[in-house]
């Protein structure tokens, strides 16, 4: 413990330079303000963030990106509030009892109580990743190749199984996630697959053009469907949050805390399953259950302490499996091997100051986004005002231009354009973007080990079903998918009862 | 999510497209080099692991096709008529973009062909309620600024190379 204790020490004493400081509070601001505007996700934020900090320092840059990302996931909740449309999807449940809050006159009081939230959600989930990454990262180094395998297909079956409300459909963008990521050369014998003899397809398609065509440019057309009605702010007084609201929700703070953490350690479910299992339980556990929906400060307090604690809680895999928690992770994830960090098992044994250097980044993002909810609010939301067709197109120029950045390559400004079309149409037939994210992430790490496990066991399949722990895991995916199916088939037997 | 599109007959048509899909993938992974000359077996061989893909994706696809082919022909369950993939508004949009990142960028200097590209969307979809010069003012003014603060930030701020 006490060397953690030194080890964050060290972290806060090399951030806390006057250049560090400023970085941390520009991208918080930055972060609040793309997560604030309807139509920029916190992951397309980040992807857009990784291009223009390629040239950084490692530590300064993702410095710069974890602030973006907790800023965005706190940012999201202004425009729940004041306009009822949710700045990223994690804030969707706070529209409920924020907007509610603001038409009886309290936007004031519920953008503080949503300071409030999302600063002791962010605490509560820091003191995990720092308490609980040493733990798992040493159980890591146990993993083999038998492991991994179950865990990258667990990663993007469970986030196909609880994103979106058709696990089917979740799983077929998973599954087609994995399939790009076989796309280039393979690692044994270097052959091409799937390039039919276009250079650039043999290197493969690199994520973070493909994230930002499906969370940016999707995101763009559909928020063009529709003319943007004329925007109305509520008029707020005072944005400072009562100490009251927390002594007396200290139970929900807390269990919320747990929930998104929890949430945010699993595969690929992100902010948002955060933000709604948080604001079930609460209103499960509430004694004021007819108040959640039309103003509830318990409801909104439990959301957003959620999805904030989330973020913390999906850097813990990340860091000690390389596999991301959540879509806004596995970009953070890309941009820390981009600038030459190798999360993963190894990361306890190689580097494990950095661990502790990312509790301290989401620190200054937190200290960050309690000084912007307490003092810049007013000036903030004059950013709802702007209007859409100012915005969208500047950010399609960004989506550009962020992915021509990586790698200097047109061709990857048509992969974020082909990437927008397929997820533009997948999405209004129903298919979730996040499954089809973590199978182009985890396709290669499951496409890996799933081939040296089976060169261990000289193709027998039997130690994927008795290593414990690999059993362990095989048992999770078997029995969360018959779970799913069980609770859809028992849904639909009960719909069609006659009432 | 956009959920405008889900239908029963979309299911069917899109569980067979899933098909025929998988059944692609399987093919090329059949066709690809099998390496048997260096020692490779069957899970060392570069097709294994798409062909494996490709299967369960025809099957997945055929569970979505059956369902809704189920769902179409259960006289109860009526399809509600689905919202359109594209509106005006969105093939406006699409058309832009494509013209300006797939089009413009890389043949035409970044500065002008952003400049360009913001004044035609910010004008075209201004409100009709503004007049055409306020319009065309506050289109000049978007493409321009936003045209020199992004080589500014990008390329003099953070060295970041543009196309």
């Amino acid at each position: 413990m006490f060397d953690g204790l030194t080890a964050f020490g060290h972290s806060l004493a090399t951030f806390g330079t006057p250049t560090v400081i400023l970085y941390a509070l520009l991208s918080s601001l930055l972060g609040v303000v793309m997560g604030a505007l309807p139509g920029l996700t916190a992951t397309m934020s980040l992807a857009l963030m990784t291009t223009l900090t390629l040239k950084l320092p490692p530590n300064e840059a993702l410095l710069i990106l974890v602030c973006t990302y907790v800023g965005a996931i706190y940012g999201g909740s202004r425009s729940a509030i004041l306009l009822n449309i949710p700045g990223t999807p994690a804030s969707a449940a706070s529209c409920l009892d924020g907007y509610a809050l603001a038409r009886q006159g309290l936007a004031g009081r519920a953008m503080g109580i949503a300071t409030t939230g999302s600063v002791l959600g962010t605490l509560i989930g820091m003191f995990f990743l720092a308490g609980f990454t040493p733990v798992l990262g040493n159980m890591a180094l146990k993993f083999g190749a038998y492991e991994f395998f179950w865990l990258a297909l667990f990663g993007v079956l469970i986030a196909g199984t609880l994103t979106g409300d058709d696990p089917l459909k979740g799983w077929i963008a998973g599954i087609a996630g994995i399939f790009v990521a076989t796309i280039g050369q393979e690692a044994q014998y270097a052959y091409e697959r799937f390039a039919w003899g276009v250079r650039d397809l043999a290197g493969g398609i690199q994520l973070v053009p493909a994230l930002v065509g499906a969370f940016g440019f999707a995101e763009l057309l559909t928020a063009m469907k529709a003319r943007q009605a004329p925007v109305k702010i509520s008029a707020f007084d005072t944005v400072i949050p009562r100490l009251r609201d927390i002594t007396q929700y200290r139970r929900t703070i807390l269990r919320s805390g747990l929930i998104g953490t929890g949430v945010g350690i699993v595969p690929g479910v992100g902010e948002d399953v955060a933000a709604w299992s948080s604001y079930a339980a609460a209103k499960r556990a509430s004694k004021e259950k007819e108040k959640f929906g039309k103003g509830s400060v318990e409801g909104l307090m439990a959301a957003e302490t959620g999805d904030n604690a989330c973020v913390p809680g999906a850097m813990i895999p990340v860091l000690t499996l390389a596999i991301p928690g959540s879509a806004p992770a596995a970009v953070l994830m890309a941009a820390m091997i981009i600038h030459g960090v190798k999360p993963g098992p190894m990361i306890m044994v190689e580097n494990p100051q950095f661990v502790y250097d990312v509790v301290a980044m989401m620190l200054f993002a937190t200290v960050g986004i309690l000084i912007y909810g307490l003092v810049l609010t007013r000036l903030l939301v004059q950013v709802l005002r702007v209007p859409q067709h100012i915005i969208v197109p500047i950010i399609f120029v960004l989506c550009a231009v962020g992915s021509f950045a990586i790698a200097g390559r047109l061709f990857d400004v048509y992969v974020m354009l082909a990437f927008g079309l397929i997820g533009f149409v997948l999405r209004h037939y129903g298919y979730p973007m996040a499954p089809l994210v973590l199978g182009i992430v985890l396709g290669d790490l499951l496409e890996k080990n799933l081939r040296r496990a089976l060169v261990l066991s000289d193709g027998d399949l039997t130690p994927f079903f008795t290593r414990p722990i690999s059993a362990g895991v095989a048992a999770l995916i078997f029995g969360t998918i018959g779970w799913k199916l069980f609770s859809l088939h028992r849904a639909r037997r009960l719909a069609r009862l006659p009432t | 999510m956009s959920e405008g599109g889900r239908t029963a007959r979309s299911d069917l048509w899109g569980g067979a497209g899933w098909m025929a899909f998988g059944a692609l993938i399987v093919f090329e992974s059949w066709r690809m080099e099998r390496f048997e000359r260096m020692g490779a077996v069957l899970y060392t061989m570069p097709g294994f692991v798409p062909a494996i893909i490709g299967a369960v994706l025809m099957l997945l696809g055929l569970v979505l096709a059956l369902r809704g082919w189920r769902r179409q022909s259960a006289p109860h369950e009526a399809d509600e008529a689905p919202a359109p993939l594209l509106n005006r508004r969105t093939l406006a949009t699409l058309v832009l973009m494509l013209l300006y990142a797939g089009g413009l960028i890389g043949r035409v200097h970044f500065m002008p062909a952003t400049a360009l590209f913001v004044t035609a969307f910010v004008w075209l979809f201004a409100p009709p309620e503004a007049g055409w010069r306020r319009r065309a003012v506050a289109a000049l003014l978007a493409g321009v600024l936003t045209a020199l603060v992004v080589d500014l930030v990008f390329e003099d701020v953070f060295l970041v190379r543009l196309p």
